[in-house]
């Protein structure tokens, strides 16, 4: 019986050495690896870009809540001035500077016209609408 | 056997683990104390320097009247500063100090001395410093307040120019000021304000007032930034938002007060008065439709402002009223039941001599009915109403129309009035107060008292405050009134004093001035002598004595119409009119000029049975 342990051996290195070429396995080996790279690469990228983005987006908005701040600014601004015109000095003084022959009414010929929803239409009783009362549109009172 | 060799790189090992190993533990402890134990504390430094806080600020709250028109605001502007030493040179800092005085309002010169890039230090004291070789201490001056109140179209004419010129040493900060549109409209109520470090600190008026409610509440931002200061989209954001005050709403009614303001004007002028104050409401609410006084200012030109002007008169200022306290009297008089508006009363023919001393009417008069002493405004006939009804009982009608305590109206400083105890009544008083001399009430006071009696005996309490809005969320809270209390026990009284003093402007009666066509007014006018309180030096020794001022004198009148159903209650006082001093020449006028104006405003319809009397009437 012969019994050849060195041959087991050699018969048990042949079955763990691939059957491949060693270059086609380095080539698998780094095209994983560029793959790995690639996408940590394009990861990187989009995360840049993001970034990029969220920053530039926030500069926008801060631009715009600017515009916005000095608009509301100028509205204010608008709104005093439109006080100061309706104030009643000064709406004396232009009927005097242009000379408008204006006089306050009479007792009795000031009228008011109130417009009115249907629905408070309904609630005024008839007999206080002394002129005209027109159903779902308004009522012109004296 | 080790070798020579062996025994030195073994040395060597033990010396360097020897160092080493301290050294890797050293590290290794500083490392875990760093990390673990005080890491908050390394946290909370590095934040500190990549975090920032910022400071906002609300709006004070605005004020309207009872309309939403806008009385009192925040006109926004810029505040402009400079740090001269980013000045490139001489020649940019005279074109920039001829753009700042082509649109400020200041000059060239002015603004020339403010961009000096260097500046000469002061001591704690104040005073310049000198360096030992008696050269100026100068100093880099990185610092120069431009314009605190620039508006908003000069600063960005401004910024334009500046950067046309790339002049870059100019820092522009958006600010509010406190601005009054309607000018002096109300300005005695109002007040103002004065700005100490950026902040408004109220002065007089309801600015100061109702600070509490206005006052806006600061708000914090907290970011992590960037190197430029802008805020990172990750990392730390806390954000506690600002709140602006609250709004207020008065019962004043701008056309109401334009009105009253434009015939106070004209009234000024004629009689000019040393000051004259009037007050509108409406007696059934108690709203104070319109307040106003002359010396006034407009609180918008620091100019106009004088220690008189500023003052609200009336609400400071209590006076003799004079005769138009006697329907308080008299009409308590008739609700006990002791007099008639028949009842006839012997008014001496002018001069009725009690306790040795006289009291005269304006008029003689032999005998006069109730009715009559009021429509005639007899003092004898009023005096000897109170001596029937006696003191305690005078002192009790007095008191029950609230003379002497104060109203309540939202005005920093409001006096109280003064109607004595009886334990401190002298002979004389009896005849005296109920005729108005000898007690102190506010014009308030009195038309808070006129307002009972235009209410049917109801006196309200006086609001000027209608409500309070939050700007934010528009939430309002209105300000509640208390109902009315009733003056006189039986309910006919007061239409009976009513009837007797609407004859006080028809034919026959003092204030026939205060008449208006088509409407039935009932009133009283009052023109009493003007009482010099005792002046003291500083040691408290007498310089002068009290007394009765010769040829000074309140005028006043007051009134309400329609007098049946009263909308409005007008009281006006001028204190030493000039030219006449008669209540009737110089303040009813005033009342029936203001009062056709309003009830046109209104609407207030004229009854035309009265219109067609009038004209049938001579």
């Amino acid at each position: 019986m012969n019994i050849q342990s060195a041959n087991q051996r050699s018969t048990r290195t042949k079955v763990r050495t691939p059957q491949h070429s060693p270059v086609s396995g380095k080539l698998a080996m780094v095209g994983k690896f560029l793959f790995a790279a690639a996408a940590v690469a394009a990861l990187l990228n989009v995360y840049i870009y993001l970034n990029q983005k969220i920053a530039e987006t926030q500069r926008q908005i801060r631009k715009t809540e600017r515009v916005l701040h000095e608009t509301e600014r100028e509205i204010a601004q608008l709104r005093i001035q439109r006080e100061q015109l309706m104030a009643w000095p000064h709406i004396k003084n232009m009927i005097a500077r242009f000379d408008l022959k204006l006089h306050g009414p009479n007792p009795g010929q000031v009228a008011t016209m109130s417009i009115l929803t249907p629905d408070q239409a309904a609630r005024i009783p008839l007999e206080s609408v002394a002129a005209v009362r027109t159903p779902g549109s308004g009522v012109i009172r004296n | 056997m080790l070798s020579t060799n062996d025994k030195i790189r073994r040395r060597i090992r033990i010396l360097a683990a020897v160092i080493l190993i301290p050294i890797m533990l050293g590290l290794i402890a500083r490392f875990y104390y760093v990390q673990v134990i005080d890491h908050e504390f390394y946290l909370q430094e590095a934040r500190k320097r990549y975090t920032t806080t910022r400071v906002t600020t609300g709006k004070r709250g605005e004020i309207f009247d009872v309309h939403g028109n806008l009385l009192v605001s925040n006109s926004p502007c810029v505040s402009i500063t400079c740090d001269p030493f980013n000045l490139t040179g001489d020649a940019q800092r005279r074109k920039l100090a001829f753009i700042l005085a082509k649109h400020l309002d200041d000059t060239y010169d002015s603004f020339y001395r403010k961009l000096n890039p260097v500046r000469q230090r002061r001591g704690r004291d104040g005073k310049l410093l000198y360096r030992p070789d008696g050269s100026p201490d100068l100093v880099p001056n990185r610092y120069a307040m431009i314009d605190r109140n620039t508006s908003l179209q000069a600063a960005a004419k401004i910024k334009e120019q500046t950067k046309l010129n790339k002049i870059y040493a100019l820092v522009y900060k958006d600010s509010y000021m406190r601005t009054y549109p309607k000018g002096s409209l109300l300005s005695n109520v109002l007040g103002y304000t004065n700005v100490v470090d950026d902040v408004d600190v109220p002065q007089i008026g309801l600015e100061r007032q109702m600070n509490a409610q206005m006052n806006p509440e600061e708000g914090r931002e907290r970011y992590e930034r960037t190197r430029d200061g802008a805020p990172l989209s990750y990392g730390i954001h806390e954000f506690e938002q600002s709140r602006d005050g609250k709004n207020i709403y008065l019962t004043i009614s701008e056309p109401i007060q334009a009105i009253l303001e434009e015939e106070l004007d004209a009234s000024y002028e004629k009689w000019q008065p040393a000051t004259l104050y009037a007050a509108i409401a409406d007696p059934r609410t108690g709203n104070i439709l319109a307040i106003a006084q002359r010396p006034t200012f407009n609180p918008n030109i620091r100019s106009t402002f004088t220690a008189e002007a500023a003052r609200t008169r009336i609400a400071e200022d209590s006076m003799e009223p004079g005769s138009i306290i006697k329907p308080f009297t008299i009409g308590k008089a008739l609700d006990w039941g002791f007099v008639t508006p028949q009842t006839e009363i012997d008014c001496n023919h002018g001069v009725w001599i009690y306790l040795n001393k006289p009291l005269r009417d304006s008029h003689p008069y032999d005998k006069l009915t109730v009715e009559g002493v009021i429509q005639k405004s007899s003092n004898i006939g009023t005096a000897k109403v109170a001596m029937m009804l006696g003191e305690q009982r005078v002192y009790q009608a007095l008191k029950t129309f609230r003379f002497g305590d104060k109203t309540g109206l939202p005005f920093p400083i409001e006096e109280s009035g003064l109607v004595l105890p009886v334990k401190k009544w002298d002979g004389l008083s009896i005849t005296r107060f109920p005729i108005g001399y000898g007690v102190r009430v506010t014009p308030l006071q009195m038309i808070r008292a006129y307002c009972a009696l235009a209410n049917n005996g109801k006196m309200p309490q006086l609001r000027l405050i209608d409500r309070l809005e939050d700007p934010v969320t528009g939430e309002v809270t209105r300000i509640p009134s208390p109902p009315p209390v009733q003056m006189f026990d039986r309910p006919e009284t007061c239409a009976t004093l009513i009837s007797m003093m609407i004859k006080v402007t028809q034919k026959g009666g003092t204030a026939v001035k205060a008449a208006i066509p088509g409407y039935e007014v009932a009133g009283k006018t009052g023109t009493s002598r003007k009482y010099i309180p005792t002046r003291r030096d500083s040691n408290g020794r007498i310089i002068e004595r009290g007394h009765y001022a010769s040829g000074k004198y309140f005028s006043s009148f007051v009134g309400f119409v329609p007098a049946r159903n009263p909308a409005l209650v007008m009281l006006v006082t001028m204190d030493e009119p000039k030219g006449s001093y008669y209540a009737a020449t110089v303040a009813a006028p005033t009342f029936k000029a203001t009062m056709t104006r309003v009830l046109r405003h209104l609407n207030i319809q004229p009854d035309p049975a009265l219109l067609e009397n009038n004209r049938t009437t001579p």
